[in-house]
This record gives C-alpha cells, structure tokens and sequence, in this order.
C-alpha cells in the first residue's frame, strides 16, 4: 500500500525508520496535521514557496564556501521546506543523554590533561589517547575556567531502522551549522506561517544569549564584565557568515587574528581608539591554526602568544585546545565505557557498533567486509576522508583497504547504517531523505541544550551522506511541547 | 571599534559612493552624445576617463562605446561600477555583523543584480535602465542606512567614506572643466546650456541648481554652486563640513585626541572652503585653486587612515613599563 495521495506518489519505504510513516503507512501521529496540509495544498503553492525561501537564502547571503570547487566558491545551503518533527517524549531522552554524556567527556579531557586515571585504570589505553592527532600534550596541568573544556557542542544523531537515536560523532572542537539552525526557523516562520502555528513548536531564537552567558561564565578572575570577542579565520572560511552570524546575535566583536596582538602574556584587539583587553575568545579557529609559537608555526590566521596568556589565565578560550581528543573516532568507542568510569551510569544514548582497526582481530574482519561498511579516518570531519562500502567502487575499497593497513590507528569501520528518512519536497513531490540531527549543546554554569537543531538531509537519491560540503541541504527542526 | 571595521566600513562607503558616481557620469555623456557630432563626442569620453581620475581602457580605441563600457562592465578596470560594487559588497561582507541585515541585503541585490547583468547581451546594449537601476538601489541604501544604522563611531566611518569620496570627485570634476570656466563665449549658446546641464546633472545638481538661481545657468554660478554651496549635499564644501563634524563625533565618543592631525587637515580645507568667494575664483589661479583643493582631500583621507587604522600598536602601559 502506497500513502495514497498524489503528492506522495513518488514515495518509498523500506527497512529505513520513516520519520512521517509508521509501518502500516499512516502518518505518525505528531506529522498528521504536515500530512494533512500536503495533501490539501496545490502542487504550484509549495513550488512558490520553495522558491521564496531559497531567495531569501540568497538576498541574505546565506553562503558556504565549497574546497576544491573552483568557480563560485559561495554556495547557498540548500533548504527543504518541509519541517522534521520531535516529539516532547522523544526530546526528553535526548536531552538527558545528551548532558550525560557531555558531562563525561568533560571530566574525561580534565582527567586526560591531569592526573590521568582512566589511563592508569587502564580503561582507556594510554597510547590510543596519546597518539591521537588532536591530543595536545602542552594542556597537560593547564587549569581551564570553571574546569570546562567544551562549551560548545554540536553531537550529531541519527535514528537506527527501530527508531532509537544512537550518537554518531561527537564534535568537540568547532561545531558549526548553529546558524542554519536559527535561520531556517526564521525561514520557516515567514514561508508557513500558518503550518507553523497549528503546531506548539518549542522557541530556539535565544541561543546567542544562552551561548554569551555560557562564554561570559569563563570569564577571567577579577573581571566582572568580560570583553568578548569571536575569533574568525577570515571571509574566507567555509563557515564565515556563521560567524558574523553569531557575532550579531551575541553583540560581540567579530575579530581576526591580524586585529589581535600579545602584550605580557593579555590579549588586545586594535580599535580606532587604541588598543584595548579581551577577556573571553569563542574561538572558530582549529587548534593548529590558534598560535604559530605553540601550533603550526606557519598559521598566518592565529594570534602569536595566544596561548602563554590562556596558560596564564589571562583570557578564556571556548572551547579549549585540546578537546579534539575526546572527539576522535577511535575513542568514541570508549565513550560508553568513560561514562561508566566517571558517572557510574549506563549510557543513555547507544553508540554506533564501533571497530578500531589497530586491534588484529576487528581489523582483519572488517578487511574481508569492506563491502559493507564505512571507514572513516579518525581525526577528519565534514565527511572527508570516508569510504562508504557499498556505495563504492572496487578499486576505491582497494585503495582504502591499502591506507588501513599502511596505517591502521588512524581508521575505524562502522557498519553502514540506513539512517532513518524524512519526507522532502522534491520536483514537484515529495520523497524521502535520509536524515541526521545535530544538537547543539551549551556548557556554561550548567549543561542547557537547545530544544531544537540542525536536522540535514541527504538530498541525493538513496545518499547516505548529509554533510553540505558533499551535497547535503537541510531542514528546520521542531521539538514539541 | 576594531581598526579594521572602521576600514573596511569606510571603504565600503567610498566604493558605493564612487559606483554610483560613476554610474550618473557616464549616464550623463550617453545621453549628452545623442545631441553632438562624432568628432566633439571623441574628446568627451577623454573627458569622462580624466574627470573619473581612472585610467582609459588599455585595449581597444578610444570609441566612445568601448570606453563606456570599460567604465560600466569591466572587471579589468577597479574603478568600473561592476568593480566598486563587487569591493563595496566585500568590503560588507567582511563587517557584516557591524552594519544592520537590511543595508547587506539591499547592498547584496546590488551585487547580485550587477553581477547578472555583466552577461546580460541586452542590458550591454542598451544599459540606461542598469544605469539607473544602479543609482536607485545605491539611494534605496542610503536610505535605508539612514534609517537602521546606529548613528554612532561605525555611521561617522560610513559618512566620512562617502564626503571624502564626494568631495574629491567633485572637485576632479570640476578641474576637468577649467577651461570652460574661464571661456568667454560658453554659456549662452544652445550648446553651452546643454554643456553645463551636463555638468550639473552629473552631480544631481539641476534641479538644486535652478531653485536658487532659476534655469539661467552661468559657468560662474555653477562653480560656486558645486564648490561652495553651504546646503547643497554634493557641494565640496558642504562635504567637507560633513567630514569635520564626522570625525568630532568620532572624537568626541573616544574621549581623546587621537584624530587631531585628521581634524585639523579637515578644518583648514573646511575654513578655506568657507572664506573663499567666486570672484576670487574666475581668474587664471582657478585650475591651482582646485588642483589644492584635491590634494587637501587627500591628506584629509590620509590623515583618517593614519589616527585610526595604521597607528603604530604597543599598549600605553607597556610603552610605560618599558
């Protein structure tokens, strides 16, 4: 039985978690008023709409830049109109899980950088923490404000075919998409209207002031009114109009390295009324690039001495250096062991069935079934440096399989996943997507995640990948009360 | 304010400004051509290129059409409307989070706009309609500037960009035209008339023009209109006043003195303005009066950059513990 009306004519449904269809084909309860409205709704209104919305992406200059593609380097993400839809029940897991397990990986970077017990406990191997790529042996003894190292997450999920979220990358270091989050729902706002006011959808526009307060709460000894700023690498980042993004929505200085300068161990920003202190860095710039004295000398985009006056505690840096440690994908699969460690608490939220390819036995598995995972290397983000199995060809599993052996601490496999789907509009129908979502959680005084995220799509056809720079759009998100 | 943002916003201002002056310019002469013969309108587009302070096209003759749109569309030249849009636009997106969303936005459909008609065969054919599409959005940011801009350091920034633009264009402007100042016959004549219109709509001026001295228009009248007017928006002096006052404000919110070189170079270009009259300008120190004046509008824009941008950085407490 197809989910009869014409507008969904072109829909399909497989062993995938359906976000809108249950297993009989009837919408899910919290989507039959979308469902409703579909099927009432002339096909040239919702083409109309659509066409609306991506202008007003391009008016706004809602663009990332695209690596690698020469000519029109600014893109606008792409943006589906229809809404993806949580139900108050399902948030609830999420949120505790969620909190859980930032709470960990916290006390996991503060024991890492310190006395180091899980190591000596022996549940985490101290050589795969040490070889990590982003482990940073200069934070070893460094006192972070208020010991938080992560004040910013962004935890991507996905719904598993039974229907329950399982975490699929932690990302520690510089989360973005945060302002896709807030402005599709400003799109979604003015495009839908009256769809959304049929709907209680809980509110999101706050986060530039959750995200300050969070940033405020790092604020050096002695200074009650911090001067914050936001570090960009340049108009040329990929992420840059997030950045003047949130700069706006906080009200802080947008700064960049060349604005900033190092005197006795304190950070001061040029202005045109001389030089003056920052107190608080929400920094977007990687750890390599952050200081040429302590990271990549040759970074022209960091701030020379930067970090002697963070060792110092003269300025807070969200997130710390060093936090990409607890986001590598070889040490996710210790995250359900760290919590166990430092809360004494099982895991709220599942892990994705993980295989760390230095061990011989896993390794050697996953070699002869290539055709049925994804590898991915460890310390890569974006969907870089990834092989899908059975989406790939035999010469790419080849060459993947040489780079495992060649150097197997820098691969893990997982097996590959049908990520649940979501009904977009496509051409003039509508079709599923798969789907993730990332929240995005805020590490101030306490742990506050925002009832929503960023739910992205993988636009193409059966594509299992939703990153943008691969070809991913995204959708607003909905947490209801 | 970060150095960099006053900046950029200042440049951003300058390039706007310059898009839209270029764009009534060469709308002018297009217009202006249809009236004369082919050998009088050769020397009008050397004219146009001077007065522009740019540089001709480097290929191609001088025919008028190729030298128009050299100006209008190529991106070779930094001075055309298409470049100071584009350099406008990311000098924008640079300072985003310090301008409001509605003066991006609308400054970003310029771009998108310019950036569509490059390619556009028809609109190359025929751009009146692109010229004055150009003006009207560059208004419609005016406006709208006026009207979401905090009018604190970063708008004194944006004001101080556009009038040291202005004023500088003006007067270049003006210089192009000396001889035809100090001509005898120029004015009385079909051809006259026509020729200071021209000057004056270059300028949005006519209409200005003609309430405070009606349609007779005399060279003399002219120059002290778009040079000395007290009231006249484009005029060099009311820019320079605007400029003066711009960078007390600025001043005024440091608290300090750290734009006196700026202030003071804008004062003495201001009191010069003020003091001189027409009669002292209809003779042959005229090309050396505003040859001066120019020069001043540079040292006022060099003196803004050096107090605000360029200065040299070692904070007051080390210099001290040093």
């Amino acid at each position: 039985m197809r989910p009869a009306p014409q507008i969904f004519s072109r829909y399909e449904l497989d062993s995938a978690y359906d976000e809108m269809f249950d297993l009989s084909n009837k919408p899910r309860p919290h989507y039959q008023p979308l469902h409703h409205r579909l099927t009432g709704m002339p096909e040239d209104v919702w083409k109309s709409r659509q066409e609306q919305a991506d202008l007003m992406f391009l008016n706004q200059g809602i663009t990332f830049t695209v690596y690698s593609s020469n000519e029109g380097t600014e893109k606008i993400f792409p943006y589906d109109l229809l809404p993806r839809i949580i139900t108050a029940k399902e948030w609830s897991v999420l949120e505790k899980g969620l909190e859980q397990r930032i709470v960990a990986l916290n006390m996991f970077l503060a024991d890492i950088y310190h006395e180091g017990k899980i190591l000596k406990d022996g549940v985490v191997p101290r050589d795969m923490v040490e070889s990590c790529p982003h482990y940073r042996p200069e934070m070893k003894g460094i006192k972070v404000p208020n010991g938080v190292y992560v004040s910013v997450t962004g935890t991507d999920l996905i719904r598993m075919p039974d229907g329950s979220f399982a975490v699929l990358e932690d990302n520690l270091r510089v989360p973005s998409g945060v302002s896709y989050m807030l402005t599709n729902r400003q799109v979604m706002k003015h495009v839908f209207p009256a769809l959304f006011s049929s709907y209680d959808v809980r509110p999101i526009d706050h986060y530039g002031q959750e995200l300050l307060a969070a940033l405020k709460s790092l604020s050096p000894e002695g200074v009650s009114d911090p001067n914050v700023g936001l570090l960009t690498p340049g108009v040329f980042n990929s992420a840059y109009f997030e950045h003047t993004f949130l700069a706006r929505q906080m009200g802080v200085t947008l700064v960049e390295g060349r604005d900033l300068a190092v005197y006795n161990k304190r950070v001061y920003r040029r202005t045109t009324n001389g030089l003056q202190r920052l107190d608080v860095i929400y920094r977007r710039i990687d750890d390599d690039y952050l200081d040429p004295k302590v990271f990549r000398p040759d970074s022209m985009l960091g701030v020379p001495g930067i970090f002697e006056a963070f060792a110092a505690g003269n300025v807070a840096l969200a997130n710390a250096p060093g936090t990409g440690v607890a986001d590598d994908k070889a040490i996710y699969a210790y995250v359900p062991r760290i919590i166990k460690y430092y809360l004494d608490q099982d895991p709220i939220l599942q892990n994705v069935e993980t295989h760390i390819l230095a061990e011989d036995k896993p390794r050697e598995m996953v070699l002869r079934n290539l055709d049925k995972m994804v590898v991915k290397a460890v310390g890569e983000s974006g969907g870089y440096g990834m092989l899908i199995g059975p989406h790939a060809t035999q010469e790419q599993r080849d060459e993947f399989a040489r780079k495992i052996v060649d150097d197997p601490r820098n691969y893990i496999a997982q097996p590959t996943i049908n990520l649940s789907r979501a009904p977009c509009f496509i051409e003039g129908g509508v079709e599923g997507r798969h789907v993730d979502l990332r929240p995005y959680i805020l590490y101030g005084d306490k742990v506050k995640i925002l009832p929503g995220g960023l739910t992205r799509v993988a636009l193409r056809k059966g594509s299992l990948v939703v990153n943008s720079s691969q070809g991913g759009g995204s959708k607003d998100t909905w947490v209801l009360y | 304010m970060l150095s960099r943002v006053a900046d950029s916003l200042y440049w951003m201002s300058r390039y706007v400004e310059r898009a839209e002056h270029t764009s009534r310019i060469v709308e002018v002469n297009l217009k202006q051509m249809l009236d004369e013969s082919p050998e009088v309108s050769g020397r009008r587009w050397d004219r146009v290129v001077n007065c522009l302070r740019t540089d001709p096209p480097k290929k191609g003759d001088r025919e008028a059409w190729n030298v128009a749109t050299w100006l209008m569309f190529d991106l070779a030249n930094p001075d055309s409307i298409a470049s100071c849009v584009a350099s406008a636009r990311e000098n924008a997106r640079q300072v985003r989070e310090s301008i409001s969303t509605e003066m991006w936005e609308t400054l970003n459909r310029l771009h998108l706009f310019v950036k569509k008609s490059l390619s556009d065969t028809v609109v190359r054919r025929d751009p009146h309609e692109f010229l004055k599409s150009v003006k009207r959005e560059i208004h419609v940011l005016h406006g709208i500037a006026d009207s979401t801009v905090v009018q604190g350091e970063g708008w004194m920034f944006l004001q101080a960009g556009k009038n040291v633009e202005r004023a500088a264009a003006t007067t270049a402007l003006l210089a192009e035209h000396v001889q035809d100042f100090l001509a005898e016959d120029m004015g009385a004549a079909a051809d006259g008339f026509l020729h200071w219109v021209g000057v004056l709509r270059s300028c949005t001026a006519f209409e200005a023009y003609t309430k405070t001295y009606t349609a007779e228009v005399r060279p003399a009248r002219v120059l002290e209109f778009l040079l000395l007017s007290p009231i006249f928006p484009r005029s060099v002096r009311y820019c320079v006043n605007t400029i003066r006052r711009s960078i007390e404000s600025i001043e005024l919110e440091h608290g300090t003195t750290r734009g006196a070189k700026a202030l003071k170079a804008s004062r003495r270009l201001e009191s010069l303005l003020d003091f001189l009259s027409i009669e002292d300008l209809m003779d042959q120190t005229l090309r050396a009066r505003l040859t001066e004046i120019e020069t001043m509008c540079g040292h006022v824009h060099k003196a803004i950059e050096d107090a605000y941008v360029f200065y040299e950085s070692t904070p007051a407490e080390i210099r001290g513990a040093a």
